[in-house]
This record gives structure tokens, C-alpha cells and sequence, in this order.
């Protein structure tokens, strides 16, 4: 995932987390209060069941909101250290890490010239 | 796997982060419960519905500014640290162990003769 799109993801949660706990405060008083609402929705000509149920489903809307909001944050921490573990430029190895392969070779023609005895070239 | 130590204080950066975020959700949940008190009209609840507020804005404020300057220098160490492409690594040097343990006995019984 390149950084401009995480630093996109991220601009966008947030915003959508700054908003979401306003939302809920506002929502938590729509049932006894949606005649003195700002008008934003239709609730004075419908009846308070109808208001109080668009409420419910407006809360659980932004709580969802709210907690997928983190836990996509939480992915961004994730997916950061996933490459920072991961994408490292690989070291040069040092002297204890790397294989002699010509005393492997060595060591090869011995054995098998052990076994099946030297071998005229 | 021993990690050098610019990615272990990375790492352990991004993990106050995670905490950060979790304390998002916490100061959220405080400030619904002490909503729904103030609705049940305990009105003495208002001063702490509002610090309850004020922590989540803070640190939703603080985790994201600190998420971002981690993108940052996730941004920075490519190039020089970290590789510009993704490589789907599996299981590398795993082995290493197990060649190492079977050229040593290789050695032991050819290379002594």
C-alpha cells in the first residue's frame, strides 16, 4: 500500500471519527426534541415512532461508524509495521551466516571419492 | 528476530499508538454513558460529559497526528531502509540452522579423513 493512499485513509477516518461522536450527541435527543431541530430533516410532520426509529438506526449508523472508523486506523498501524518488519533492505550477511561453498565443493569430492573411489578425469 | 533498533522504536511508537486509538474508543464510551446519565437527569454529570469530550477529541487529535508522522517517516526510510517495492517474503534463512548443523557433520566425518 503506497503512503499517499494510507495518509488518504487516514484524513478520511478521522474526519469521519471527529464527526461521529457530534452525530451521536445530536441524535441521543431526537426523540423528545425533533420539533426544535434545525429542520435538516422531516421529522415534524411524522409521527414521534417513526422519528424515534430513524433515530435508533441513525445511532447504530455512527456507532458502527465510530468503531470501524478505529479499527481502520488500527489496520493503518498494522500495515506500517507490517512493513517495516517485512520490507527491510536484506544486510550483507556476515561471516558466520555465510556458506563456504568451496569447502562444501571440497568436502563433496571427498565423500564421494570415499564412497565410489577416485574418479579418473 | 533481533530487529535493529530504528525499527524497534518504530515499532514500539506504533504500539502507543494502538493504545491511543483504544483509548478513543474508551473516552467515546465514557462520553455516551455519561450522556445517558445526564439524560436520566443527574445534571451534575455536565462537567464530566464535557472533560469526557474534550479527551476524546484530544486524543483522537494526538493518534492521528502521531499516525501521520509515522506514514512520514515510513516515507522517508523507503529508499534507504526499507525496500520501495512489496515483496511477498516467506520464509527466508529458515534452513540456515539445518544446513549449517549438516555441513558441520559433514565435516566431521569426511572432512577429518
Amino acid at each position: 500500500m503506497s503512503n499517499q493512499v494510507l495518509l488518504d485513509k487516514l484524513d478520511r477516518t478521522t474526519e469521519s471519527l471527529s464527526q461521529a461522536l457530534a452525530q451521536l450527541v445530536k441524535l441521543s435527543s431526537i426523540d423528545r426534541a425533533s420539533a426544535d431541530s434545525d429542520g435538516d430533516n422531516d421529522g415534524t410532520t411524522d409521527s414521534i415512532t417513526s422519528v424515534a426509529t430513524n433515530g435508533v438506526m441513525m445511532v447504530h449508523a455512527h456507532t458502527t461508524q465510530l468503531i470501524r472508523g478505529v479499527q481502520d486506523l488500527l489496520v493503518i498501524t498494522r500495515a506500517i509495521r507490517e512493513t517495516w518488519v517485512l520490507g527491510q533492505i536484506p544486510k550483507k550477511n556476515g561471516d558466520e551466516d555465510a556458506i563456504d561453498y568451496e569447502k562444501c565443493e571440497r568436502l563433496l569430492e571427498k565423500a564421494m571419492d570415499d564412497f565410489f573411489g577416485p574418479v579418473a578425469l | 528476530m533481533p530487529q535493529p533498533d530504528s525499527v524497534k522504536a518504530r515499532l514500539a511508537a506504533l504500539d502507543r499508538i494502538d493504545d491511543e486509538l483504544c483509548a478513543v474508543l474508551q473516552h467515546a464510551q465514557a462520553t455516551i454513558g455519561a450522556l445517558a446519565e445526564l439524560k436520566r437527569g443527574h445534571a451534575a454529570l455536565q462537567p464530566q460529559l464535557e472533560q469526557h469530550v474534550r479527551d476524546y477529541y484530544r486524543t483522537l487529535e494526538h493518534s492521528t497526528v502521531a499516525l501521520r508522522n509515522e506514514i512520514r517517516e515510513l516515507d522517508a526510510a523507503v529508499g534507504t531502509q526499507l525496500l520501495p517495492v512489496n515483496i511477498g517474503k516467506r520464509a527466508v534463512g529458515q534452513d540456515q540452522e539445518k544446513l549449517s548443523e549438516q555441513l558441520a557433520q559433514m565435516d566431521k566425518y569426511v572432512g577429518s579423513m
